[in-house]
């Protein structure tokens, strides 16, 4: 004798496959079919340039490495998640911009175009601000300060070296142990969700630099924004997929050899530059 | 969330996020048009199809609600469309009988589980808008207020329409008369 329940159960759990002759056939029609869409829609892509907002602290002297945080501006890379080739993308593009104005090659400042499709109206505004850390040698002892707030890092990425960790509103209390470090620069990007976005920061003695890029949306509650992250500094780079977060939470990543270090004479110095990057995103409120 | 990135990356552009969307609900689509057509085959160029035209209008895309609602409702037009045009018909073991038609696959004979045989071959005796009920908000995780409106009905009509179709599932897999 079933009851209704019984019933009703056994329905939720009557399941059916489609054969793999028949998956892959369609998955193969779906690939054709949106390319040649895809095709279509290219040409509706519009030029436009997002908005940044960058602050760098004072008593950095330009002799250091100067990562003179320029804004060299918000890239909408085009189609596809943030990946590799678009953050190298948008460092190469924005670095032989700068190039060109510090040699005045170019009489212009405009900003190199890039390319976007039409915003989505519906998508919420988020704030993103990447805070950077040089680590020299004698500030290892950060790590273990870190490590005993709780705070633990997880590998994001072999070669280069990267590792992250994703902290709460409320752990973030416990990050005053970064007031130890000096911040270099500390760039905001506003973005829309759902959108690709990206920000270059160059040094300004040398054709180098390195681009964050990012791709965020938020819940439908509005509590958490999932963001995957790129980095690149035109050489390496590392990608850190589906980072979930609480609105004001915080990620720390943690950077090995991604960027030389200079000494104040512009020497590069043997070991290669350590980097603390402070990544928080937050809904943007409007009135 | 997921379903959230996933459709932003394919209105992007992404073939990628396209066919994990596909594989992500395929198997509910199937599932829910085999319901609903009675043919595991015509089940499979239904969800085909559909899977086809959203793939040519990622831009067209506005989602109300979750993915998961937004393909079932289609898959439920779909299926009233073929059902009306007389393209595919329902098998119902009652009024049709058994045929030597390769190509169609009546939902009972994929399935192994001899309780959801019985189970699939009962749901295949119910009235069309019972039966499209009782698999839309159990298999496709409709709301009855999606329901009555892809159905055109109150939500009342929608849910009492559900307590006959279990009703009468009740009945016929318990072995009793029906009236």
């Amino acid at each position: 004798m079933k009851s209704a329940k019984q019933i009703e159960q056994s329905i939720r759990k009557l399941h059916i496959e489609t054969d793999v002759k028949t998956r892959e056939q369609t998955l193969c029609d779906l690939a054709t079919v949106h390319a040649q869409q895809k095709g279509k829609t290219r040409a509706f892509s519009l030029l436009r340039y997002g908005r940044t907002i960058m602050r760098q602290k004072p008593g950095r002297t330009a002799a250091v490495i100067a990562l003179a945080l320029l804004l060299l501006g918000v890239f909408s890379l085009g189609t596809g998640s943030v990946a590799f080739s678009q953050a190298r993308h948008a460092v190469n593009t924005t670095l032989s911009w700068l190039e060109a104005m510090i040699t005045g090659s170019t009489d212009t400042t405009d900003m190199p175009p890039a390319l976007e499709q039409a915003p989505d109206p519906s998508a919420r505004t988020i704030l993103c601000t990447a805070s950077f850390f040089p680590v020299p040698a004698d500030k290892q002892g950060i790590w273990q300060s870190l490590k005993d707030s709780g705070i633990k890092f997880v590998q994001a990425s072999a070669d280069p070296e990267a590792y992250f960790a994703v902290i709460s509103r409320v752990q973030t209390e416990s990050l005053d142990v970064l007031q130890t470090l000096e911040c270099v620069a500390a760039p905001r990007i506003l973005m829309r969700e759902g959108q690709t976005a990206a920000i270059a920061s160059a040094n300004h003695q040398e054709a180098r630099g390195l681009a964050i890029g990012w791709l965020s949306t938020v819940s439908d509650d509005g509590t958490e924004i999932r963001s995957t992250v790129s980095f690149h500094d035109g050489r390496n780079g590392f990608e850190i997929p589906d980072i979930v977060m609480e609105l004001g939470g915080v990620v720390l990543i943690r950077a090995k050899g991604m960027w030389s270090y200079h000494d104040n004479d512009g020497n590069q110095k043997e070991s290669p530059q350590e980097m603390l990057i402070q990544v928080q995103v937050d809904l943007q409120q409007t009135p | 969330m997921e379903d959230k990135l996933l459709i932003l990356r394919f209105k992007r552009g992404s073939t990628d996020a396209l066919c994990r969307i596909y594989r992500k609900y395929e198997g509910v689509m199937l599932t829910v048009a085999a319901g609903l057509l009675g043919d595991v085959n015509a089940a499979q160029d239904a969800v085909h199809d559909i899977f086809v035209a959203f793939a040519q209008s990622p831009q067209r895309l506005r989602l109300a609600g979750s993915l998961r609602s937004y393909l079932t409702t289609c898959v439920a037009n779909l299926a009233r469309d073929r059902l009306r045009a007389g393209k595919r018909r329902a098998m119902v073991p009652q009024d049709v009988e058994p045929q030597a038609d390769e190509q169609t696959m009546p939902l009972s004979r994929a399935i192994r589980d001899e309780d959801l045989r019985r189970l699939a071959d009962a749901l295949a005796m119910l009235p069309y808008e019972q039966r499209e009920v009782v698999v839309l908000h159990l298999k496709g995780d409709l709301t009855f207020q999606e329901i009555a409106g892809i159905q055109e009905v109150s939500i009342n009509t929608a849910q009492s329409r559900y307590r006959y179709g279990i009703d009468k599932l009740r009945s016929l897999l318990n072995g009793e008369v029906q009236e």
